[in-house]
């Protein structure tokens, strides 16, 4: 087997690894790419990030769940602990960043997480404020972060009515980033009923939602 | 504007639709929670943690607005401090509900060690006890919130650990799901004991089931068995009917939930991700409940519930076993008033039966 072919067997292992949810297998093939001196940038992106890609095509499908979802996502993790140290800087310099968190008055967090790990394996900087998150800090991290995307999210509809309010706080914020929202109660309707750039229905579909909108800022 | 003249009074109405008789007009169970206890001047906790309040209140915003209310009392994420765990009121502008603070379970060791609490003092019991004694003393059905042993499971150890636990450890997942059984089961049968089973109907929800997060085959092996036992003994307990709230998306779940006994009839509340018409294909003999969008009520215009309210009046009055319009899920607490008064008059409009 020639240096490629290993190169691309151990990328396209990674990703079925992810994909089966196989953390064991992830952690030894990892150990190889840092072994065989593998572009790690490489390694995350056609393989870990990748596996994580399809396993999120599978949930659009039907064919994943959540419980799939969080086992490929620990294997994603467990992948990126080991490898991310060793990526080289510059490259971690043109990351789109994200803002994350679950309202005020909120506390249900799973689609929020596998929002965080979409975008993670999309290559972004995530930074998640978690749960419960008072509507003014959303705010302040965005003028700290300076985020592209903030993305708001709500399971009740009493939490629902915290998003409007976020949303003008982020609005006044400099700079103001692009904002999309989700979770049970919402729609694309009340989404653009509360000005938000963009609704996602589910955590797969986040990233392309946020890619669209970025799109659609530059080339307006 | 001028309401019909009603032939019979809500609780004749919802007494005739349970022993399967002819009734006036279809009647609507709000699903009120905070949004009753907010309608009279008090707080949503106060729904949660004061059952006289949260009584006074039901009552109150069921008379006002000519309500068919089984008077709904209990929350999602109970369990969890029944066990051992911590909740927190709901405070602040946009909380709704108790949330967990605690999981009781956080290891497998903390499942193998897992026994089940003394019932009349655990938790929220005592708050159920007090509702129960203030409801037995006064006229009409209510309805308390055991919930589905799958939903129970989740609040004990997070729903993210269970979904661990359903594929790498499925063992771990069933012994926890057991013994959330065996302790729904004992509560129903102690209020069973303490206050009969005439006026209580006992409320199963399971919104974690929801297609959403699980897939119909794990429905299936971890939630289906264990609410079919849970429902077998309320039945054998001598309730007689049961309100499943099928919460959220679960319509690749309908068929296995059609095997559950629901009781004579049964009431099956639909949420508003599944067709009123499904519900009824797999429920043919029972109550169907729903499903006007709880997001339309909260945030549509007056227009968009009054349609919306039609077409579920349309679609439910079909059911063969008997139709209750009602909101796919919980009343949104801060709902216009106005759109709730909405909702009447679209029945007014559309729900007669002549």
């Amino acid at each position: 087997m020639n240096c490629e072919q290993e190169k691309e067997e151990i990328t396209s292992g990674l990703a079925e690894a992810v994909l089966n949810m196989d953390e064991k297998r992830v952690v030894e093939l990892c150990k190889k790419v840092l072994e065989k001196g593998i572009d790690v940038y490489t390694a995350i992106t056609s393989g870990l990030t990748e596996g994580m890609t399809i396993s999120g095509e599978r949930y659009n499908k039907g064919q994943y769940f959540v419980p799939q979802l969080i086992l490929c996502s620990d294997a994603l993790y467990t992948g990126l602990d080991i490898l991310t140290p060793h990526l080289k800087t510059q490259r971690n310099a043109v990351k789109r960043k994200l803002i994350i968190g679950v309202v005020e008055g909120d506390v249900h967090d799973i689609g929020k997480n596998l929002v965080k790990v979409m975008f993670t394996a999309a290559g972004w900087e995530v930074y998640d404020l978690g749960c419960d998150v008072k509507l003014e800090r959303f705010g302040e991290e965005q003028r700290k972060i300076k985020a592209d995307i903030v993305g708001l999210s709500a399971l009740m509809t009493t939490s629902m009515l915290a998003i409007p309010k976020a949303i003008d706080i982020l609005r006044r914020s400099e700079p103001a980033p692009a904002i999309i929202v989700g979770g049970a109660p919402l729609s694309d309707q009340i989404a653009k009923q509360y000005r938000a750039d963009g609704y996602a229905k589910n955590a797969v579909v986040a990233t392309r939602v946020a890619e669209k909108i970025l799109k659609n800022k530059v080339s307006q | 504007m001028l309401f019909k003249e009603e032939r019979m009074s809500s609780e004749q109405r919802l007494s005739s639709l349970l022993n399967r008789r002819a009734i006036d007009r279809i009647p609507f169970f709000s699903f009120s929670q905070g949004f009753a206890t907010l309608n009279v001047g008090y707080s949503i906790a106060d729904y949660y943690n004061n059952p006289q309040k949260s009584f006074y209140a039901l009552k109150a915003t069921a008379d006002q607005y000519n309500f068919a209310d089984f008077s709904l009392f209990g929350y999602a994420s109970f369990g969890a401090w029944e066990f051992g765990g911590k909740i927190s009121w709901p405070e602040g502008e946009y909380s709704q509900a108790p949330a967990i603070k605690h999981f009781p379970i956080e290891s497998e060791d903390d499942v193998h060690k897992l026994k089940l609490p003394e019932i009349e003092h655990a938790g929220f019991i005592p708050y159920f006890i007090r509702f129960a004694e203030l409801h037995e003393l006064s006229s009409g059905y209510y309805t308390l919130g055991i919930e589905a042993p799958f939903v129970g499971a989740g609040n004990l150890c997070s729903v993210t650990r269970l979904c661990r636990w359903i594929l790498k450890k499925p063992d771990i997942a069933h012994k926890l799901l057991a013994v959330m059984t065996d302790f729904k089961i004992e509560l129903v049968r102690y209020l069973a004991k303490r206050f009969g089973t005439t006026k209580m109907i006992p409320w199963v929800g399971d919104a974690t089931a929801s297609n959403v997060i699980v897939s119909p085959e794990m429905f299936a092996e971890f939630a289906m068995p264990y609410t079919k036992k849970l429902h077998e003994s309320i039945l054998n307990l001598g309730y007689r009917h049961i309100i499943a709230h099928i919460c959220g998306e679960q319509n690749k779940n309908y068929p296995y939930w059609a095997t559950i006994p629901m009781g004579d009839p049964g009431i099956i509340s639909v949420s508003q991700e599944v067709d009123l018409e499904t519900a009824m294909k797999y429920f043919p003999n029972d109550i169907i409940m729903g499903n006007i969008p709880p997001s339309i009520i909260q945030a549509g215009t007056a227009e968009q519930v009054y349609e919306q309210t039609r077409i579920c009046l349309q679609k439910g009055r079909k059911a063969p076993g008997g139709f209750m319009l009602a909101p796919g899920c919980e009343l949104p607490a801060k709902a216009p008033p106005y759109n709730i008064w909405t909702i009447m008059r679209a029945i007014n409009d559309f729900g007669w039966y002549s």
